[in-house]
Parts: C-alpha cells; sequence; structure tokens
C-alpha cells in the first residue's frame, strides 16, 4: 500500500510533460463552469502512478510482459490523498498458469475509489 | 482533423516517438514511479509509452475541451527501450454519439521496428459532439 498527494502543481507539471492542457486540468475559471466544479487530473496522471506501484510491486515483470485494465470511477482533484492498493490474485484465466493476477484500487481520501483496475503479470517473455 | 469526424474502423497511422532517459526522469519525477534498468538498459515505462501514444493522437485528432478519459487498456507485449523509434497505429474501435457526448474507443498498437510491443485501448467521451 503506498500513498499519494495530488496537487495541481504536478497536474500542471504532467500538462507540460503530456502535452495535454484540456483546460478542465490547467484552468480553474474554466474547471469551475464544468460539471467537475474545478480542476481535475489527467486520468493518464493518475494511471502513471498504478503503473509505478506496478514497477515498484513486480519490477521489470510489468515493463516486459502484462497486462491492464484501468476503470476511472471518479475524478482524482488538487488535495486528494490518494492510498494505492495492490492485491495479488490467482492465475486470471485458467490455462495461464505463469500469470500472476492482480487487482489495484484507488481510493481518496473520503475512501471512494477513484480507479479499479484488474491485470496480470506475465512470466519475462525475453 | 476532429474527434465527431472518426469513424469505426478507420486506422490513422501517427507519428512515431523516441523516448531519451531524460523524458524517463521527468515522468517518473511528476507519477514517483521507480527507474528500471536491466542488463545496463534503461525501459520505459508503459504507461508513459501510451500517454505519448495518446499525446500524439492528440496532435492529429482534435479533441473538444472537456473531454474525459473513461478508461484505460494496456498489454505490455514487449518491453521498449530509451531510444528506441517507436511506430505508432491507432484503430478507431467505437466512435458513437449518445446525448450529445462523442464516445471514442481507440486502439492504439505500439511497434519497435515491426515488432509489437504494446497494444491499449483508449476510451474517451468528449462534450458537445452534436455542434462540433
Amino acid at each position: 500500500m503506498s500513498t499519494f498527494t495530488m496537487t495541481q502543481e504536478r497536474i500542471d507539471d504532467y500538462a507540460k510533460w503530456s502535452g495535454d492542457f484540456n483546460p478542465l486540468h490547467v484552468n480553474p475559471v474554466f474547471a469551475a463552469q464544468s460539471p467537475f466544479g474545478g480542476t481535475i487530473a489527467h486520468g493518464m496522471l493518475v494511471l502513471g502512478i498504478v503503473g509505478g506501484a506496478l514497477t515498484a510491486n513486480y519490477g521489470e515483470r510489468w515493463l516486459t510482459g502484462g497486462r491492464l485494465r484501468a476503470r476511472f470511477r471518479e475524478p482524482v482533484r488538487p488535495g486528494d490523498v490518494l492510498t494505492i492498493r495492490c492485491e495479488p490474485k490467482g492465475p486470471a484465466r485458467e490455462a495461464a498458469a505463469q500469470e500472476q493476477g492482480f487487482a489495484i484500487i484507488v481510493t481518496n481520501q473520503r475512501d471512494v475509489t477513484v480507479v479499479d483496475c484488474q491485470g496480470a503479470i506475465f512470466a519475462v517473455r525475453v | 482533423m476532429k474527434a465527431c469526424d472518426l469513424t469505426a474502423g478507420q486506422r490513422l497511422t501517427l507519428d512515431s516517438l523516441k523516448i531519451p532517459s531524460s523524458d524517463i526522469e521527468r515522468y517518473n519525477e511528476v507519477t514517483s514511479a521507480p527507474r528500471i534498468v536491466i542488463d545496463g538498459l534503461e525501459l520505459v515505462p508503459p504507461t508513459l509509452l501510451v500517454a505519448q501514444a495518446f499525446r500524439r493522437l492528440m496532435e492529429m485528432v482534435e479533441l473538444p475541451d472537456g473531454t474525459i478519459h473513461l478508461g484505460q487498456d494496456i498489454e505490455v507485449l514487449c518491453p521498449v527501450g530509451v531510444d528506441r523509434w517507436v511506430d505508432i497505429e491507432a484503430v478507431v474501435n467505437r466512435a458513437s454519439i449518445r446525448q450529445g457526448q462523442l464516445f471514442l474507443f481507440i486502439e492504439l498498437w505500439l511497434r519497435v521496428q515491426g515488432v509489437p510491443t504494446v497494444r491499449a485501448v483508449t476510451s474517451v467521451v468528449a462534450p458537445g459532439a452534436a455542434s462540433s
């Protein structure tokens, strides 16, 4: 389990890195008029944090072979404190004994799930 | 090209990308990811590759302000090392309008010298599809 605090500075840094300047992420005036009522983090920024957790848990196995299915359930806002839980599961498929399944749940400080992921790591193939 | 002009089955060849070590370092700082080096070769995080492929897609397809990401699937088929040229092909799996919003499911294939390395499916919803 790890925790991560989202900040507007980090969102702005990610926008500069990725080139994604969607005003929902970086323009507080625009975002205030949206259904979200304020800026939200890029989905790919949150997924990058999930990827970091996968790398921390599985190292090269994630970088050399695996799959991930992520669903963004709720927006992540500046100030949110995210908790990332990575739980191993059995093989995702009966026939795939060399797979290690996992689930990753990301919750905010109100214990609301913001991202849920299912996936599997393969045995190293290269 | 506007997002509302995309049709299911359409294929797009995006500009190739190459990830230098400095880009990985900056990405890892923002996402708090650890650096992985195997036998002296630094590996590119798959989420970074998909983020950059998505950037290439946005350079070709104009997504309206307020577009949000619904989901992301990633399958790593083969590792990608730093400074390798990665070719990207996008396939529109689905493009549909519901209640004035455009739902797009786009499959991205990343290849190094013709070898598939990452397959990703990005799903987004864009507002104002009827008027864009």
